[in-house]
């Protein structure tokens, strides 16, 4: 439904996006994960439409954005980051004008307006004016704007950046209701929102999508591996190639005073681990499991893009 | 083009101009220093016409044209030169500061729509600035029995002036995101064109003819406050209209790019 074909895009000397490449497909609700200034962003605007890549190119439901803008924009919903809004205007006045710009006419801008405002809950607030909103009813009416003429396809940029809480949750609700009938793309920096309401995830760090370009991370398949946390005496490459000869390792990550090792669900004898590092004589202070979270992916990955796994 | 989108950017336009104060300061001054000048410019006019009733026949040239109508709207003009900025600055820069450029270029909207909505807009605040001064045409019909061709052309010089200096000032706030700077470059660019016939005495024939075509207000304006209707300026002013829009329209589509 929406694909990116080896998408770069450089300010002056600086290359923002290098190279990237994905594909959406309908019904995904895609997590989109990365650090700050990652190019999160950049990628979403180049999406929408808003910039155009420095090189490759963007189709939207088989439309070209650069050929066809009008088409493409009119198939997506998006929540520019910290949802921008005319501060001056009435919340329904706004949804109004947004339905207008967006082609609907008379009646079914009425329709629309009901429908977003039950969607989102902004009954309260309808007739206020949006500058004296909370930082949650302003996300809401950012959320209700991308909503209002029913397109098939959401770009949310971090949806529930500076939210309370109670918000969040209810944001990551809706988000999840509205993943049954539209395809999402929702960026964060938050690992456990991606857990909670995306079937997929992909990574973007300076530029690039990390672990190659087919890359793609299920939540649930997280599942099938576990992790062990190893604290020694010593954490030099010695023990790092000790670690990684060790049978049944899948990975081995070094933090500032612990390992981290990926095995498969399956791995049924920790003691070889410990085993291998008595023999070499170091002590073990901490060895203890846990199930795969996505931080361990996220930190697995980043870290082997900078260089520090081999 | 889409008219119904055009539509609902102007009608969004408009709900911003009159939700800050902007809008009705700008009408109240435009209002009141109108009224000022024509004051004076009244009572001058009754105090000469006074004045020549005992000489008759004397001085010909005194009349409402030459002596009110024209003076009074290149003042105006003048006014508008300080105010239009104050209207046309937030058009594209607030937008940008507020993030809601964003909102926009990522609508099914096409640039030439944008262009021509917010151009539109700002027309229609002008329009209701000409408006409020739409007695002094009447008092001087009405008690002066001023020629209502010369009136006519003073308003069809008013309004391409006043579109002339929107589209200007359209372009300066599409460069920035500071209204300020939008403001002061808007004024500059105007007051430059404005002036530009002056330097006509230190250059060749050819150059200082094309200068006092390319001015604002030398020819054109001075035309159509003689009650001259020349095509000639009608495609003067808009051609300079069209020239400023296509440049706001580019800048647009540049910044795209960056």
């Amino acid at each position: 439904m929406i694909e990116l074909n080896h998408i770069t895009k450089r300010y002056g000397e600086r290359t923002v996006l290098n190279n990237v490449s994905f594909k959406v497909d309908k019904g995904d609700v895609l997590g989109f994960l990365g650090p700050n200034g990652a190019g999160k962003t950049t990628t979403m605007r180049i999406i929408t439409g808003y910039l155009a890549p420095s090189d490759g190119e963007v189709t939207v439901n088989g439309y070209d954005v650069k050929k066809d803008p009008i088409r493409v924009k009119s198939s997506i919903g998006y929540l520019p980051e910290l949802a921008p809004a005319y501060p001056e205007m009435t919340v329904a006045g706004y949804l109004e004008f947004m339905a207008g710009i967006r082609g609907l006419s008379g009646a079914a801008i009425e329709r629309a307006l009901e429908r977003v405002v039950q969607q989102t809950n902004l009954g309260k607030v309808r007739e206020r004016i949006i500058g004296n909103l909370s930082r949650g009813y302003r996300q809401r009416v950012g959320i209700a704007q991308a909503l209002i003429s029913d397109p098939p396809i959401l770009i949310l940029d971090e949806p529930t950046v500076g939210l309370d809480p109670e918000q969040i949750i209810e944001i990551r609700n809706l988000i999840r209701e509205l993943g049954k009938d539209h395809t999402i793309i929702l960026s964060t920096h938050i690992l456990p929102e991606v857990t909670v309401t995306c079937n997929r995830v992909i990574i973007i760090n300076d530029g690039r999508l990390l672990g190659g370009s087919d890359y793609t991370l299920s939540p649930s398949a997280l599942h099938d591996e576990k992790v062990y946390r190893l604290v020694t005496a010593r954490t030099d490459d010695g023990v790092l190639r000790l670690l990684e000869a060790v049978p049944g390792i899948k990975t081995v990550a070094r933090e500032k005073d612990a390992f981290t090792i990926t095995v498969n669900q399956d791995f049924e004898k920790p003691e070889v681990v410990t085993d291998a590092v008595f023999k070499a004589g170091y002590g073990v202070s901490e060895f203890s499991s846990r199930a795969m979270n996505l931080e361990d992916e996220y930190i697995r990955l980043i870290s082997q893009d900078r260089g520090d796994v081999q | 083009m889409n008219i119904r989108r055009i539509k609902a950017l102007v009608k969004r336009e408009l709900v911003s101009y009159f939700a800050s104060p902007v809008a009705y300061v700008v009408l109240a001054m435009f209002a009141l220093l109108t009224g000022y000048f024509f004051y004076v410019r009244l009572q001058l006019y009754t105090f000469l016409s006074l004045q020549f009733m005992r000489y008759q026949g004397q001085i010909p040239s005194l009349n409402t044209g030459n002596f009110i109508i024209q003076p009074l709207y290149a003042n105006l003009g003048v006014i508008l030169l300080l105010l239009m900025p104050m209207i046309t600055m937030k058009s594209y820069a607030e937008e940008k500061r507020n993030g809601t450029k964003e909102l926009i270029m990522t609508s099914p909207v096409t640039l030439t729509e944008i262009v021509l909505g917010k151009f539109i807009s700002a027309c229609l605040v002008y329009a209701a600035m000409l408006a409020l001064t739409l007695s002094v045409p009447v008092i001087l019909h009405v008690y002066a029995s001023a020629d209502s061709g010369i009136l006519l052309t003073a308003y069809i010089g008013m309004i391409f002036l006043g579109a002339v200096m929107i589209s200007v000032g359209m372009f300066a706030s599409s460069l920035t995101e500071n209204q300020i700077v939008a403001a002061v470059l808007t004024f500059g660019i105007l007051l430059l064109f404005w002036a530009i016939g002056w330097v006509s005495h230190g250059v060749s024939p050819a150059v200082s003819s094309f200068l006092g075509y390319v001015s604002l207000v030398d020819q054109h304006f001075q035309n159509l406050l003689k009650g001259i209707l020349d095509t000639r300026d009608i495609v003067y002013y808009l051609s300079f209209i069209f020239f400023f829009l296509f440049l706001t329209h580019r800048v647009l589509e540049s910044e795209r790019w960056r």
